[in-house]
């Protein structure tokens, strides 16, 4: 059952999953004048892009060597937008944790230990020794002729106690570490696939106001949002803005879990965000002996890199002054 | 206890005593030797040591194991092949031995596979035998061949250079 639920929320996973829909050529990086960033989403940018190059959505096989082709694994992109919309720059993601292999089972596993630890577990029904009444012989034990009888709150009668009935229990198990961190990493390679991973700058909103929110959500059509920000603490504004929107959650990203992700169509990350859940969820792999990843973003316009470097200093001092 | 075939056994004087006895050893020899026979027929043939042939493919250079331990670390680029195997976390080949069906069937499994993994079965094929069996998983980037191919197939792998 909840198989089937992950199922059609997952969709479209085709072949070349694991390369996904970012730009295959540094080269379009500065041709961007000639399409309508404003108006384009981030996949729709990515397949017009492929059109005009003429290149495929495959792992770059060159054609060098006589009989064997070599796999050079590529490295995927994601813009980087405002909120709004409007294109800051582009920023390169590690592979292990964006283009993983697309394990559904592994997500489903998840999602089951995440579902029933939260269980309340309070179901109760009474015994025979707990059902009002019932201590009493109810006739002799012979030349009555009636079956033999001890108590009349025994199981085969009506109204008597149930037999192994439910009890206050707790239904968590503890799912391993290395499981749990796969996981995540399939869910963010899955979203990041179908196009439903967008990376924002920051999510510091001016101000509170609903309204300014649900309308900025509604611009961009996205109508069921999850957005992640920051390590433990999520910006006041973005709390208290989305707090009464339907369909709009916000996490921190120590709180990532498949379940919201699943729920929620599209996923919202900030660039503080990208960059700790990709420290924190690949310290359960060996290490990389060849491409190794580095943490590479190139913004079309240098001033807001500072601001989010110093946003960055702002939440260690919030977290000292706690 | 001398494995006394039958027709010797017709010569020696049997005692009434002793006939139960000797039937059943006649039994269990004759049911042990056709057993044997049925294993070895059925069992996948391993290539010996000195039939594996590791140049799989002649346009990489194999380069030599020259530690005693037989661990070397990867090399500083990969070799420039269809598919990559990454190291474990304590840094060896990811091959493994597993043994099911009541110790009956054994596999041998290569995990932390990148790329083409029909490329990686078409290698070992060369390297193993034509006939051996193969199942690829691309989901979970394994490789499972049947028998138990451990060694070989470690020691290709470090020859490659991964």
């Amino acid at each position: 059952m909840a198989f089937s639920y992950l199922i059609s929320h997952v969709r479209h996973i085709s072949r070349n999953v694991c390369q996904g829909f970012h730009l295959p050529n540094a080269k379009l990086l500065y041709n961007f004048d000639s399409l309508k960033i404003n108006k384009i989403l981030p996949r729709l940018a990515s397949t017009k892009a492929v059109l005009e190059n003429n290149s495929t959505h495959d792992a770059d096989f060159s054609k060098d060597d006589k009989d064997y082709k070599i796999y050079k694994p590529s490295t995927p992109q994601a813009w980087i937008t405002s909120l709004d919309g409007e294109p800051k720059g582009i920023v390169e993601l590690d592979r292990r944790v964006f283009t993983a292999n697309p394990r559904l089972d592994i997500m489903h596993r998840y999602v089951v230990w995440q579902l029933a630890k939260r269980r309340a577990g309070t179901a109760k029904t009474k015994n025979r020794g707990e059902v009002r009444g019932g201590g009493r012989k109810p006739w002799p034990q012979k030349h009555t002729g009636r079956a033999r009888q001890g108590s009349i709150r025994a199981p085969h009668f009506r109204g008597g106690g149930v037999i192994h009935g439910p009890r206050p229990r707790s239904y968590d198990f503890t799912l391993p570490r290395k499981v749990r961190s796969m996981a995540l990493r399939v869910a963010l390679s899955v979203k990041f696939t179908q196009g439903d991973l967008h990376i924002v700058d920051s999510l510091c909103l001016e101000d509170h106001k609903t309204q300014h929110l649900k309308d900025m959500l509604d611009n961009r059509q996205w109508y069921s949002v999850l957005f992640v920000d920051g390590n433990t603490l999520i910006d006041r504004n973005l709390r208290l803005a989305s707090k009464n929107i339907p369909n709009c959650d916000s996490l921190p990203s120590m709180a990532l879990n498949v379940h919201m992700m699943l729920k929620r169509h599209t996923l919202v990350l900030s660039l503080h965000a990208v960059k700790l859940l990709q420290e924190r969820l690949v310290k359960d792999l060996a290490e990389q002996t060849w491409d190794k990843y580095d943490f590479k973003m190139s913004s079309f316009d240098s001033t807001w890199e500072s601001d989010y470097y110093t946003r960055e200093v702002e939440e260690l001092n919030e977290l000292q002054e706690l | 206890s001398a494995c006394i075939s039958g027709s010797t056994k017709k010569m020696i004087p049997i005692l009434s005593s002793s006939v139960f006895r000797s039937r059943n050893f006649l039994i269990t020899t004759a049911y042990t030797a056709w057993s044997r026979r049925i294993a070895a027929s059925t069992q996948g043939v391993r290539k010996p040591q000195h039939e594996i042939n590791y140049n799989v493919y002649p346009h990489i250079p194999l380069r030599e194991i020259e530690s005693i331990s037989g661990w070397v670390p990867p090399l500083d680029s990969p070799p420039p092949l269809p598919f990559r195997i990454n190291r474990s976390k304590s840094n060896n080949i990811p091959v493994y031995s597993e043994i099911r069906k009541g110790r009956t069937l054994h596999l041998t499994i290569i995990r932390k596979i990148e790329g083409d993994l029909r490329a990686l079965s078409d290698g070992l094929r060369r390297l193993l035998g034509e006939n051996t069996q193969i199942q690829i998983n691309e989901v979970s980037g394994h490789v499972i061949v049947k028998g138990r191919h451990t060694k070989p197939i470690t020691k290709w792998l470090l020859h490659l250079g991964f």
